[in-house]
């Protein structure tokens, strides 16, 4: 009997003495019973990455305003570089643009490219979040609208300047170092010039173009990361024999504070989807990539 | 034998129920924080902090978890987490220590406190004396503060660039609502 007594007696101090010793154990099993998933934070930095769009959303009641500058054709072992500083007197293409955040997942913004003289409408909603322990990956929707507005005869009728990007944008931040994105891509223009046949082949410009797009960001420090990304356009129209190739482009991003900066080099003059998926005809092989950057600017209110 | 059995269980019981009466949780409250620069005020409020007081032994324990706390601007609240409290590795901020000074939880009041102990940010832990104010009123206690934090203490660093956006110390306000934890 006196046993039993000991032993409920035991029982109780020990309840009452891991009850009242240690507050911070008692806290810390609450909050991890109440954690759940988290939103995977900063997949990307920026909105886009070098020519690809990023899974990043521009955040609710900020603007964002960005410059992406492509010089000309660096060309190092050839004539045209040692002539033009190797392309920094020229300007391949240059574009500037506004993004507005309407809420943390949608956000509409507008551009103009100097190739092509592109204006576009473009918008992106983030659907899905990549959560710790939970959902791998988050996936947004990306559109767009652009007009032409080149010198042209009159006859040329206005629904022939138009072209479409749908975009479904695929991403997984595997580590605190590695995020990677996979971007199937529609592309739509209502006019092509369908006289030029391929010299091989014989195919046509096609009007509707599917493509798909890889992007990786690594980083090296806590500010500065290594980024590429590479589209493989499906056409029969675009080939090597045809003058047509891959835009690949290879950068560092570097970020200070409020501005995201990258110094990229890329084969793809254009920069908005409507111009570097169906318009690639640089090579990296023939010494035609060409350095560029991107800087933005956040701005709150 | 049996009824001594049985009188030793019930003061046992009544004992530990005694004891668990000790103990305070926070029911309401929030932790904010401020910096101050020249270029740029930050500051952050979080509604989340737990705490306890064992008003038997004036034990304390705070945590609060890192990325509950709220900016204003979105890419500030990105920032905090991802470079400076590297919320992923130290997912929580923490206070642990002892309640020094004349309180008499039983009585209304307001008494000037002292706690001691250790905070932990950064997963850096610091010694640290904080300064405090308790207001016990119908079995119910407040409890105020406001101290300072040195990021440097916390081997949280600064980049040059933004050297001039974020201030070397942080002022930290903490208020919280306990009551008796069932």
């Amino acid at each position: 009997m006196n046993k039993l007594l000991l032993l409920i007696l035991l029982c109780f101090f020990s309840v009452s003495i891991n009850a009242q010793d240690d507050l911070m154990d008692m806290l810390e099993d609450e909050v991890e019973a109440e954690s759940t998933p988290e939103k995977v934070m900063a997949t990307f930095k920026g909105i886009r990455l070098i020519n690809a769009q990023t899974i990043q959303t521009t955040k609710k009641r900020t603007l964002e305003f960005s410059i992406t500058h492509r010089f000309g054709d660096m060309d190092i072992d050839g004539p045209t570089g040692k002539h033009t500083l190797y392309g920094l007197e020229n300007a391949s293409n240059i574009r500037f643009s506004f993004d507005y955040g309407l809420t943390d997942k949608l956000s509409i913004g507008w551009g103009r490219s100097k190739m092509n003289e592109h204006v576009d409408v473009h918008g992106k909603f983030r659907f899905l979040e990549q959560k710790k322990g939970g959902m791998p990956i988050s996936a947004a929707y990306y559109v767009n609208a652009a007009i032409s507005p080149v010198s042209r005869p009159d006859t040329f009728e206005l629904v022939n300047r138009l072209s479409y990007v749908h975009q479904l944008i695929i991403a997984s931040k595997l580590n605190s170092a590695i995020s990677l994105e996979i971007l199937p891509t529609f592309v739509h223009r209502n006019f092509v010039d369908q006289t030029i046949l391929h010299p091989t082949n014989g195919s046509v410009d096609e009007n509707d173009l599917f493509a798909v797009g890889f992007a990786g960001r690594f980083k090296i420090t806590k500010r500065m990361a290594f980024v590429m990304d590479y589209f493989l356009t499906f056409s029969e129209f675009r080939d090597g024999d045809n003058g047509f190739y891959a835009p690949l482009a290879v950068g560092v991003e570097i970020e200070t504070g409020g501005h995201v900066f990258h110094i990229n080099v890329t084969n793809s003059a254009g920069i908005i989807e409507n111009d570097f998926i169906p318009s690639t005809t640089s090579n990296w092989g023939d010494g035609q990539y060409k350095l560029g950057f991107n800087i933005s600017r956040v701005f709150s209110f | 034998m049996m009824k001594k059995v049985t009188f030793l269980i019930l003061l046992i019981s009544i004992v530990s129920i005694g004891y668990s009466q000790n103990l305070y949780k926070a029911t309401s409250g929030e932790i904010s924080f401020f910096s101050e620069t020249p270029m740029e005020n930050i500051d952050a409020v979080n509604k989340n902090l737990k705490a306890l007081i064992n008003t038997k032994n004036g034990d304390v324990a705070f945590i609060v978890t890192n990325i509950g706390f709220k900016f204003e601007k979105p890419l500030m609240e990105e920032h905090f987490n991802e470079n400076y409290m590297e919320s992923d590795k130290y997912k929580s901020s923490m206070f642990k220590g002892k309640i020094v000074g004349n309180v008499d939880f039983t009585k209304d009041g307001t008494y000037p406190v002292k706690a001691k102990g250790t905070l932990n940010i950064h997963g850096v832990d610091k010694k640290r004396e904080i300064d405090g104010e308790l207001t016990i009123q119908e079995g119910k206690i407040s409890m105020t503060s406001e101290f300072e934090v040195n990021l440097k203490d916390h081997k949280i660093k600064i980049p040059k660039l933004v050297v001039k956006n974020i201030s070397e110390t942080v002022k930290v306000t903490v208020n919280l609502n306990f009551e008796l934890k069932k």
